[in-house]
């Protein structure tokens, strides 16, 4: 936990999100390049299976921002400090982007393979089970009346909803599936040409460089977003401002109800 | 050509999400900060870290 509050305390500033921001610029620049120019197409597939050099690693990044959500939730839920519940969110919310992302990716895809737009395949259907929790997730904090129990709720969900992201990578190998199984986190050497592997490694971390990035400014935003809240909060009240009537104090008789 | 247009539409996609969500970001960021500079009656500093 010291380590990512160490981490945090470093992306906070301006100078390494400057940097982070070109970073992300130069690394999708270069998976770009890679997928579309440098990287043989695919013999069976052809050019569409470059596709996958931004659909694996916005799958990647789903998972990895879900799971920094586990984290962040299960350290709130120990700790009690809102800190972690502002990285939970900030990861989900980006988790949900990258999410959508993988879907309308792989729809791309799925269109000139398999013929369709969509099937309701398991590694597919558990993938949408996956956004919708997190979309739930999101959704539940608007609900919450208190930040406090905003943060608690959302932790519980938080935590719960990780146990979707072995399913659905586990999804093809227990399941019958129309989606390929894993070709490089899998038992053995990854069954991939090395020129594929590569660009799909640059394209991973160049998704990742793009996670700190956003997480970096999500982060600031978060901040700045609580520090409106609490300074709407701390504005007296209309009410509290008007002057009170001399009877009303005096004489408090058919009051307004308070519910 | 056809595998072009869905590369386009997936690499172009991909580009545009990436986009509208740090505008998208910015945008609550200035209204966060607008936000508190109308209510506090001065503009907000940023340090490394708020609270």
């Amino acid at each position: 936990m010291k380590v990512i509050d160490r981490l945090l305390v470093k992306t906070g500033t301006r100078g390494a999100q400057r940097l982070l921001g070109w970073a992300t610029l130069v690394g999708l620049g270069a998976t770009t390049a890679l997928g579309l120019f440098v990287v043989p197409a695919d013999a069976e597939q052809g050019d569409v299976q470059r596709l996958m050099y931004v659909h694996v690693p916005a799958a990647w990044l789903a998972f990895l921002s879900f799971g920094v959500v586990f984290v962040a939730s299960v350290a709130y839920l120990r700790t009690g400090r809102i800190r972690w519940d502002r990285v939970a969110v900030a990861s989900a919310e980006i988790g949900v982007l990258f999410c959508v992302l993988t879907l309308a990716l792989g729809s791309l895809w799925g269109r000139p393979v398999w013929g369709t737009w969509w099937t309701w395949d398991p590694r597919l259907t558990t993938t949408v089970v996956l956004l919708l929790i997190y979309v739930g997730y999101l959704s539940l904090r608007s609900v919450a009346d208190s930040p406090s129990r905003r943060a608690h709720w959302s932790a519980v969900v938080g935590v719960v909803g990780f146990v979707d992201v072995p399913i659905v990578h586990m999804s093809v190998v227990w399941w019958r599936s129309l989606h390929q199984e894993a070709t490089v986190i899998r038992p053995g050497a990854p069954t991939m040409d090395t020129s594929m592997l590569i660009a799909l490694l640059v394209g991973t971390v160049a998704f990742s460089v793009a996670y700190g990035y956003l997480m970096a400014v999500r982060l600031r935003i978060g901040r700045l977003e609580d520090h409106a809240a609490a300074t709407v909060m701390s504005q007296p009240s209309p009410r509290a401002r008007a002057p009170r009537p001399a009877a009303t104090v005096a004489q408090p008789v058919g009051g307004e109800r308070r519910g | 050509m056809a595998d072009l247009g869905y590369l386009a539409a997936g690499y172009g996609g991909t580009a545009a999400a990436l986009l509208w969500y740090r505008w998208r970001l910015s945008r609550r960021g200035q209204r966060a900060r607008s936000l508190i500079a109308a209510l506090s009656g001065r503009p907000v500093r940023e340090g490394r870290r708020g609270r």
